[in-house]
């Protein structure tokens, strides 16, 4: 219902999302060089996917917003060094490494930054909006 | 007849004040210990607080009215934690939420304290017009 939801909760939604973006690739950047995982083989780069709803009428307000729905691998290639003396390295002397591109995932970062200052200015012009609103009673 | 029967708008209105003052210090102190390990946020429940308070069931402090959990309707999804985990110290505040909470509960305070005004604007009138 679009009165249990205001403006203010979307951004708010919207910002974390961002937050979480962010975090993923920041953890990407660090492991770019991770040649072993606990879950063995090399790091994968990994990247969020985010769910949201188009409104419609009567919809639940959970459905507002956006959410991160999972954070997933990304399944092309690693990249493969040939090392033969390196600990990680398989029968032909060749190591996988991560598949992080730096700038994809400085790309991604600015996109996030941008996302969120968006959202930021989501919320100052609803807040703007109900100050507005109070000056009908100072009239 | 409703919630607020022989309750008058001015105890209302400065209860009103009083829980959102109440809350600016509990949000401010979020914010301020947003570095801290180990801390928990802590958030007032508005609508309960100000209940309690204008029915003046006991008195209203701080200790009594926090709850650790804001309501489950804005329970954060499974991976909007990352968020506040990748921070590493376990501390379990979520700026982007307190800077909200803050920029809501400004307004309230602000409406308010308006409202309050206008009240006794319109007492004053009430009064000037009677002589």
């Amino acid at each position: 219902m679009l009165e249990a939801v205001s403006a203010r909760d979307i951004a708010v939604s919207g910002m974390r999302v961002q937050r979480v973006r962010m975090t993923v690739s920041a953890n990407n950047i660090a492991n770019i060089n991770t040649t072993r995982t606990a879950s063995g083989g090399a790091f994968r780069r990994q990247l969020a996917v985010l769910k949201g709803s188009q409104i419609r009428p009567n919809m639940e307000a959970e459905k507002f917003g956006v959410r991160v729905k999972r954070v997933e691998s990304d399944p092309s290639p690693l990249r493969t060094v040939f090392q033969p003396g390196h600990p990680d390295a398989d029968a032909d002397g060749y190591v996988a490494y991560p598949n992080i591109d730096l700038a994809t995932e400085m790309v991604d970062l600015v996109s996030a930054q941008r996302a969120y200052e968006a959202n930021i200015a989501v919320l100052a012009s609803d807040r703007r909006m109900n100050q507005k609103a109070l000056e009908i009673i100072q009239a | 007849m409703g919630a607020f029967a022989g309750v008058d708008a001015v105890t209302v209105l400065r209860q009103g004040l009083r829980v959102a003052q109440m809350n600016h210090r509990v949000i401010a102190n979020n914010v301020a210990n947003v570095e801290t390990p180990n801390y928990n946020s802590v958030s007032l429940d508005f609508q309960k607080t100000l209940r309690a308070a204008i029915e003046g069931r006991d008195r209203v402090s701080l200790r009594k009215t926090q709850d650790r959990h804001l309501d489950g309707a804005r329970e954060l999804p499974e991976f909007e934690h990352l968020a506040i985990l990748s921070k590493n110290d376990y501390n379990k505040v979520d700026l982007d939420t307190e800077m909200a909470k803050l920029s809501e509960n400004t307004g309230k305070y602000m409406l308010y304290s308006s409202l309050v005004v206008k009240h006794f604007q319109q007492v004053k009138n009430l009064l000037n017009n009677i002589r």
